[in-house]
């Protein structure tokens, strides 16, 4: 008969606050217990300071008991130990599991456990976790041997590929669907480039809070409880979806600014995608380069130094972007600040001259 | 303005939105486990390690014991499994991520040891994601072996014959660094060795009872073999950039051999394939 899984937590309820033991033995040599017998019944047995099953008895059942237990004679069940030790005589049959838990020993002298031995120690202290004397850490970085370097130079290139390619694809999308919205970003970003990185750099610090704020005010209103499930999902997403947009129209105006001043540029790559696909490439470059140097190992230290200016590029752009993004509400705000008559381009403004015209906008 | 109970409430209610709302703190909760299971008369296992990361250890277990694992895992991000299937002879071994954790990390101080019957004869899986491996198979009744690597550094030494005549042995490595030892002890008909990236050394020496067959795909890295003298040796070579040294070994027609191959009494074919790196081989006395 199996006993009821309540009392045995119960029963092992003292397992939790057993103190850690190191020694773990399975088949370790016979040491004689000193616990009370328990009584001479069939069925299972709890057992709250430790039991004996004698030699010719069987336990129909399970054995469940904090403190140390013999068994000499059968159980039918699993055996169960919290917070003491196991003794499996030599004549002993326990046809279930055995199981250890808290740091105690399970000691067979010659038994027959059919089902799985088990010791279980308590959980480390957490000074210790990760500390063990005599054991090494492992870590596939610890050894930074060729292997190493070379497979996170290719990680690291399809990574930046990868990001690479999403943002090309959020680009495209813009351009498509968005495009005077993301000119007028892009425009700031050039143009009002310090005061686009200013306002992105107190984003830097400030998006944060805001959002705490955020949902504090939410909560506390009481009313805008339920706003919260689609705030705490909605502000990240818009944000880095902000974010995402700033280094689009950064590139963008990267690719159009090497497009004014690269006079070999054919005037039939003078177009959005272009550019943004230009600036995206100028962007991405150092990670690339650094991604590849790192492969050669041997001036790995160079190639960090490539990703490290890599990042800072792309944080620049993101700060500026974000802040371009954030003083032309999102590309919205028309009019503003078209004070600055950009270069004339013969194939892309050609097209949208009428259009821009009528809405106010340069040419 | 609302009374002071009801701010109270309110900001209660706020906090308890804010401590929801962050994941906890992720700390390492160390644990170590033993677990063993005794022998009763099975005629044929079926067995599956899997270790995700970290530092494992194969090795025969000198008792009269099915197996034998410790470990040391972080409970928070991991599950010991040792489950075994009477009827079907089939074992698992080795850890699960709990929900949520099931990426592969390394934890400082994660291990396993586990340790197997050399008495009864196995087909042994062997699946390791990342950190390093030392499989000792010596002495063990391995009808099958498929060893399968991650990102590691993997040793597999079998410094004793096999037990039973084996199959087949494979060894799939992504991005790894491979050394197998002894291979000849496998007593196996066929090896398959398969590599993304990295290095390996394959060790062909050992007590060769009987002719095999060998196929070696390598994407990008490294092969080394080391063949053993009295080995009749065949290779057959299919690279893009890859370098081929083949010292003591004579050309004929699409393939190499080695000098005595019509001769001896135990040959090696190797199918060899690598796409970019190097194959070189080494003669072992």
């Amino acid at each position: 008969m199996r006993i009821d899984l309540t009392i045995r937590a119960a029963a092992l309820f003292g397992v939790l606050a057993a103190a850690p033991v190191a020694a773990q033995e399975v088949l370790a040599p016979p040491v004689a217990p000193a616990a009370p017998e328990a009584p001479a019944a069939a069925g299972s047995r709890i057992g709250l300071s430790g039991l004996t099953v004698r030699k010719g008895q069987v336990v129909d059942g399970d054995v469940v008991s904090v403190g140390d237990v013999r068994v000499d004679g059968e159980v039918t069940g699993d055996v169960t130990v919290g917070k003491g030790d196991l003794h499996v005589g030599p004549d002993a049959v326990i046809h279930g599991d055995a199981v250890v838990n808290g740091g105690g020993r399970l000691l067979n002298e010659g038994g027959r456990i059919e089902g799985e031995m088990r010791v279980n120690s308590d959980p480390e202290p957490a000074a210790a976790a990760g500390h063990t004397p005599g054991r090494q850490a492992v870590g596939i970085r610890g050894a930074r041997s060729w292997l190493g370097s070379f497979s996170d130079g290719v990680q690291g290139l399809i990574s930046t590929l990868v990001f690479g390619l999403v943002l090309a694809g959020v680009g495209a999308a813009l351009i498509f669907y968005a495009l005077p919205q993301l000119e007028r970003v892009s425009h700031v970003a050039r143009t009002s480039t310090l005061r686009a990185g200013g306002v992105g750099l107190a984003a830097n610090f400030l998006s944060f809070p805001a959002f705490i704020v955020g949902i504090v005010v939410l909560a506390l209103s009481i009313v805008g409880i339920p706003l919260l499930f689609l705030y705490v999902p909605f502000f990240p997403v818009a944000l880095v979806g902000a974010i995402a947009c700033g280094v689009v129209a950064v590139a963008h105006a990267l690719g159009e600014r090497t497009a004014e001043r690269t006079g070999s540029y054919e005037s039939s790559k003078r177009n959005a995608y272009s550019y943004t696909f230009t600036g995206l490439g100028i962007l991405l470059a150092p990670l690339v380069v650094g991604h590849l140097l790192e492969m050669t190992v041997f001036l790995g230290w160079l190639g960090g130094l490539m990703q490290l200016l890599g990042w800072m590029m792309m944080w620049a752009a993101a700060t500026v972007g974000f802040g371009a993004v954030f003083l032309t509400r999102a590309g919205t705000r028309p009019g503003w600040p078209w004070t600055v008559r950009r270069a004339y381009d013969p194939f892309f403004d050609a097209d949208r001259r009428g259009a821009e015209t009528a809405r106010g906008a340069h040419v | 303005m609302a009374p002071m109970s009801e701010l109270a409430r309110r900001a209660a209610a706020a906090a308890l939105v804010l401590l929801t709302l962050p994941a906890g703190a992720e700390a390492q909760r160390m644990r170590s486990m033993t677990s063993a299971r005794q022998l009763s008369g099975e005629r044929a296992l079926d067995v599956e390690v899997q270790y995700g990361a970290g530092r494992l250890s194969v090795a025969p277990e000198a008792s009269a014991l099915m197996y034998r694992m410790e470990m040391r895992y972080d409970e928070e991000r991991w599950r010991p499994v040792a489950e075994y299937g009477r009827e079907g002879g089939t074992l698992k071994l080795g850890l699960s991520g709990v929900r949520g954790h099931e990426e592969i990390r390394s934890g400082t101080g994660d291990y396993a040891r586990v340790s197997l019957t050399p008495s009864v004869p196995m087909d042994l899986d062997l699946e390791f994601g990342a950190g390093r491996a030392d499989v000792e198979l010596g002495g063990l009744s391995l009808r099958g072996l498929e060893l399968s690597t991650g990102a590691s550094e993997t040793r597999l030494s079998f410094s004793r014959p096999n037990r039973v005549a084996a199959r087949r042995v494979r060894i799939n490595a992504g991005a790894a660094s491979v050394e197998v030892v002894k291979l000849g002890n496998a007593r196996a008909e066929l090896f398959e060795f398969e590599g993304g990236l990295g290095e390996a050394t394959l060790d062909f020496t050992g007590a060769w009872t009987r002719s095999a067959r060998a196929t070696i795909h390598m994407g990008v890295g490294s092969v080394r073999l080391r063949l053993p003298r009295g080995l009749g040796v065949r290779v057959q070579k299919d690279s893009f950039l890859a370098s081929f040294d083949a010292p003591g070994m004579v050309k004929r027609g699409d393939a190499w051999f080695s000098r005595d191959y019509d001769s001896a009494a135990h040959k090696l074919d190797i199918a060899i394939d690598a796409a970019i790196g190097s194959i070189d081989i080494d003669w072992v006395d």
